[in-house]
């Protein structure tokens, strides 16, 4: 069957590569419908109870979401020349079509009350000449609560520009690059900065999209200095490569047809695919070359040989890496399970692609006139490479096995101390200039994160109960006690601040107003008036929101707030607690319901998905792998023995980054499944060239120098090329993906080196039963 | 932005919601001939003489939540003269008693006056920017109701026009098609650089509306739901004002259109006076 397939591939060779070729072009033509999806709070399920929560509120209340453009200086922007800037940014980002409303420090509404009058007006319709309406125009910014510190920082160094884009435009990346053209030329000597959601989104997409440029050539270069250490060939350097960008374009395809967006922890799928795809090309080079140089032998029967061979170990090595990348589907976070199996897929194609277009091509080539082995190739197969470490292994393997335990038991022991954290910011790193600006939100504008709590009371007109509006100032004033809580708003600041208004301006009035009619009155002058209540209220006042500005702070702080928040509202808005109902203004009572909505319960959502994800695809991938490899070898105790470098692997993992006080986030959580699809691979290939080695005449000296100085060399060139493959993601724009990719090269050296070390050790010492069954021909 | 998107649609609405006057239809008639035409119809207060109009605003918000308001209008619109209107809200009971005075000199920003029932004071509206705000929640603002609009200040109308069938309840009527885009000088203050309407052939009833945005998507749809008969005149007894954006829109319905029996006082339109006029009292005029 094996050798059948073989020969057709040799004897119909521009058949497999038309067709190949064919499929490319179906592939390719679907790369540019690939979207990006950058929005971090869209990572969770659409059924889980914080995002339907976030929905409904978005199409209650609008977007969710903060856009600003913030101007800091370093004394003030009572400036005539910044306040030009500024109403002329103000205007020209009204200019752009998907803007609905742009409030800055000199378009926004001043609202004046005196004993006849009511005013409302332009808060700078004129740029001021002389000091003293520099200074008239000071105190109406300053002296106004709906504009101090909102447009206008307390201290007066900084102004800030909310755009809110109108209901529909889905689209924002289009949006920021405008308002980042118009803030670009503005800036200096004031410093302007762009910030929020759409900012932090679109510097993500752009990012994502940046990095693939630079990340896939670095990639090719890579792989091309590790084929040539291990070949020395030009047929050595392209063969292999080629397979890897046609399975890396055929992975992008699938995704381009199937209408899956690339996340920022998806979109490295094709180069980490071309790192793990590169070993099934090197392995059957491997052989063509050594097949090759048995004498008298046709270009065919090399070729057939050859294939024979390989295709049982390229299938079986790319089914249990298979298997450890679609362990990630346990994960209830989409993009670790859209990358987990797009990668997988990929894993198929190269191995597909391997077995096909490698012999197909090299039928069309000569057979080698020379032995190709590159000066690396033969040292690492020498007495002083791999043949040296067999012997010293032989010397200490109980030294081995016990240093090994140690190394567990320390790394086991920081494990706890394991943080899990996961936010845009963090993924980005310090130094980022969105995450500057977020700062720049921070301390001028009362913090860069906005979320709400939802009050519904179910009934029309609810809000406009005098004792629910003190309610809500109560939850407010508690809220404002919260550490990384700057400043709330909702309808209560509103109802107050007119109550003022319609009081000559009277402070003593700031107060919710007994009386349900003069609240009613008020609102419909304030929508008179031009005033939008946007998230505040519902259109019928049944509902509304209490928005909470804030710090962003760490997941774990989200987390912890949103438990505390959701304390206090037990307490005072439990339904079955007496304390939520309130005697309304006709004497029935009225039940109030509440729900957090908005940023920080998605995050405090995410931090229990990555916890409850990431035990769950470490045992489904230490699980299945244990399955995989027992029914491979036919023991479960060989099974067992392959696990073993892996859970060494898993354990330096996590513990190293306890104790280097790395988070376990959405990209990290990622690395024990790949580490254990992947690693796997290099413990079967020692254990089965043992046990092979081992049943001819059971001299376990003569077994392991055989299995180092042969299949050592191959798994030393498939981790060099992993490590320094995953080792590129390091120049990637993500912080999240330089560790990433720095954890995963470290997991590659730590498996294969565990593989070199205690399996050899535990192998020599205890000569388990399985050794002593027929090997396969895996 | 938002609200002069409002406007635009309201442009159009407030010429439905005139009183229109019959005329002949004339043969090749070119787009700014007929917009003259829909023009001199004027807007609700261009109604000469005095008016008393009972209308209801059926508002569905964008998040699909509704609201239902009455008033009772009062106007009062003589040449030479200051345009007068007088709102009373007459629903939801909360704001019952509720008065807005508008005062338009010819020519002029209008001059505001609110009285709260609850606060039991009146307080001149000084408004020194355009007036955004929308009418009770609806895609209505206060001022659009309270004047006249010109749609050629900001909009010229394509020479050539095309006509088309439309329905209006059981009946259909002939319409003329007119294309209406912004002037360059306006392209700064309208949402709207492409609008379209639909104008019936013989009286010049504008029946149906559409206001498309600065990314060239339709924003706005305004139709005509019911046509009924007033002093002889085709007139409409119930508008819709759509936005298809965010699904928010507003159906007005005009209960009651009568002259008044007596002259309206002139105290009724006095700032001074409004905290004197009461409700139940304004009903019975």
């Amino acid at each position: 069957m094996k050798r059948i397939f073989a020969q057709k591939i040799i004897d119909h060779p521009w058949w497999v590569i038309g067709a190949i070729l064919l499929i490319t072009v179906f592939f390719a033509s679907a790369i540019p419908k690939i979207r990006f999806e950058q929005d971090f709070e869209a990572f969770l399920p659409q059924d889980d109870p914080a995002t339907i929560a976030l929905h409904r509120a978005e199409e209650r209340y609008g977007d969710q979401k903060l856009f600003m453009v913030a101007v800091e200086t370093d004394d003030t922007i009572f400036k005539p020349e910044t306040l030009k800037k500024l109403k002329e940014m103000e205007e020209l980002f009204e200019q752009i079509p998907e803007v609905d409303e742009v409030r800055g420090p000199t378009n926004s509404q001043v609202i004046y009350g005196t004993e006849t009058a009511i005013t409302v007006a332009e808060a700078l319709p004129e740029i001021p000449e002389t000091p003293e309406e520099l200074e008239e125009y000071k105190e109406r910014v300053l002296g106004d609560r709906l504009l101090r510190g909102f447009v206008v920082s307390e201290d007066g160094k900084a102004a800030g520009i909310l755009i809110r884009l109108k209901t529909g435009e889905e689209e924002t990346v289009g949006v920021v690059n405008s308002v980042l053209e118009i803030a670009e030329r503005y800036q200096g000597p004031e410093r302007i900065y762009v910030g929020g959601m759409p900012r932090l989104n679109q510097f993500i997409a752009e990012s994502m999209r940046k990095d693939l440029s630079v990340l896939f050539p670095v990639m090719i270069l890579v792989i091309v200095i590790v084929l040539y250490l291990s070949f020395d060939s030009l047929r050595g350097v392209v063969l292999p490569l080629l397979t890897v960008v046609l399975s890396a374009i055929w992975e992008m395809g699938t995704m381009g047809w199937l209408g899956v967006p690339f996340t920022p922890f998806s979109f490295v799928a094709p180069i980490v695919l071309m790192a793990v795809g590169t070993a099934y090309g090197i392995h059957i080079l491997n052989r063509y070359y050594e097949e090759a140089h048995k004498d008298g032998r046709s270009r065919r029967e090399v070729l057939v040989e050859t294939v024979t061979a390989m295709l049982s170990p390229t299938a079986m090595a790319a089914l249990t890496t298979v298997a450890g990348f679609f362990a990630l589907l346990s994960s209830t976070l989409w993009p670790q399970r859209d990358f987990g199996v797009y990668t997988g897929i990929g894993v198929i194609y190269a191995a597909l692609l391997a077995l096909t277009l490698i012999p197909a091509i090299l039928a069309l080539l000569p057979l080698p006139k020379r032995e190709r082995q590159s000066l690396f190739a033969r040292w690492l197969q020498g007495r002083a490479g791999l043949g040296g470490l067999a012997r010293l292994i032989e010397r200490t393997a109980i030294i081995i096995l016990i240093g090994a335990g140690a190394i567990a038991v320390v790394w086991a022991v920081g494990i706890p101390r394991l943080r899990i954290e996961t936010s845009a910011k963090d993924f980005l790193g310090k130094g980022h200039p969105v995450v500057e600006a977020l700062d720049v939100l921070e301390r001028h504008f009362g913090g860069s994160l906005q979320t709400g709590i939802e009050i519904d009371l179910g009934v029309r007109d609810g809000l406009k109960e005098p004792e629910v509006l003190k309610k809500i100032v109560a939850l407010q004033e508690f809220l404002e006690t919260l550490p990384a809580v700057r400043r709330t708003t909702s309808i209560t600041n509103l109802v107050r601040e007119l109550n003022q208004k319609f009081h000559a301006d009277d402070p003593n009035y700031y107060v919710i107003p007994d009386d349900r009619k003069l609240i009613s009155q008020l609102l419909l002058l304030f929508t008179f008036q031009g005033g939008s209540l946007g998230q505040m209220a519902l259109t019928d006042f049944s509902a509304g929101e209490v928005i909470v500005s804030m710090e962003w702070v760490s997941s774990t702080q989200m987390a912890k707030l949103v438990e505390e928040i959701q304390k206090y509202l037990d307490q005072h808005f439990a339904p079955t607690a007496t304390a939520s109902a309130v005697l309304t203004s006709d004497g029935s009572l009225l039940q109030i319901k509440t729900e957090q909505v908005g940023t920080m319960p998605i995050y405090a959502r995410l931090m229990q998905q990555i916890r409850t994800s990431q035990i769950w695809s470490l045992l489904t991938s230490v699980g299945s792998s244990w399955v995989i490899v027992s029914l491979l070898m036919g023991s479960l105790v060989a099974g067992a023995l392959c696990i073993v470098p892996l859970v060494l692997t898993i354990l330096t993992e996590f513990g190293l980054m306890a104790y280097l006080n790395l988070p376990l986030d959405m990209s990290t959580m990622m690395i024990g499944s790949i580490a254990i699809g992947i690693g796997i691979d290099y413990a079967i290939h020692f254990v089965e060239r043992y046990r092979l080695e081992f049943a001819r005449d059971r001299d376990a000296r003569r077994a392991l120098e055989q299995t180092f100085t042969h299949t050592g060399a191959g798994i030393s060139y498939n981790a060099l090329a992993l490590t320094l493959g995953f080792g590129v993601l390091w120049i990637s724009t993500f912080k999240g993906l330089n560790t990433f990719g720095s954890l995963v090269a470290l997991t590659m050296v730590v498996s294969a080196t565990s593989a070199f070390t205690v399996i050899p050790a535990i192998l020599l010492l205890w000569k388990p039963k399985f050794l002593m069954k027929h090997a396969h021909a895996y | 932005m938002k609200a002069v998107a409002k406007f635009a649609v309201v442009v159009l609405g407030v010429a439905l919601l005139a009183g229109a006057w019959s005329s002949h239809a004339q043969q090749a008639l070119t787009g700014p001939q007929i917009l003259q035409k829909v023009e001199e119809k004027g807007g609700i207060g261009g109604t000469q003489g005095e008016l008393i109009s009972d209308v209801k605003f059926d508002i569905i918000g964008k998040d699909k939540k509704t609201a239902t308001n009455e008033f009772r209008f009062f106007s009062k619109r003589k040449q030479g003269e200051p345009d007068r209107l007088l709102v009373a809200f007459v629903k939801p009971d909360d704001v019952r008693g509720t008065l807005f005075l508008s005062i338009k000199p010819q020519g002029k920003d209008a001059d505001l006056w609110l009285y709260l029932p609850a606060l039991g004071a009146v307080k001149q509206l000084v408004n020194t920017q355009e007036r955004k705000g929308s009418f009770a929640g609806s895609n209505l603002s206060f001022e659009d109701l309270g004047s006249g609009f010109k749609y050629s200040e900001s909009y010229t109308a394509d020479e050539k026009v095309t006509e088309e069938k439309i329905k209006v309840g059981d009946k259909e009527y002939a319409t003329y098609v007119l294309t209406l885009r912004v002037k360059k000088e306006k392209e700064k203050t309208e949402d709207y650089p492409l609008r379209k309407m639909w104008v019936e052939k013989t009286e010049f009833v504008v029946l149906k509306g559409e206001g498309y945005n600065k990314t060239n998507k339709l924003e706005t749809v305004f139709e005509a739901l019911a046509l009924g008969k007033f002093e002889g005149d085709t007139v409409p007894e119930k508008v819709l004002i759509k936005n298809v954006l965010d699904n928010s829109q507003t159906t007005i319905s005009f209960l009651t259109r009568k002259r008044p029996a007596q002259p309206l006082p002139e105290n009724l339109f006095d700032p001074n006076n409004l905290k004197n006029l009461k409700i139940d009292d304004l009903l019975k005029l």
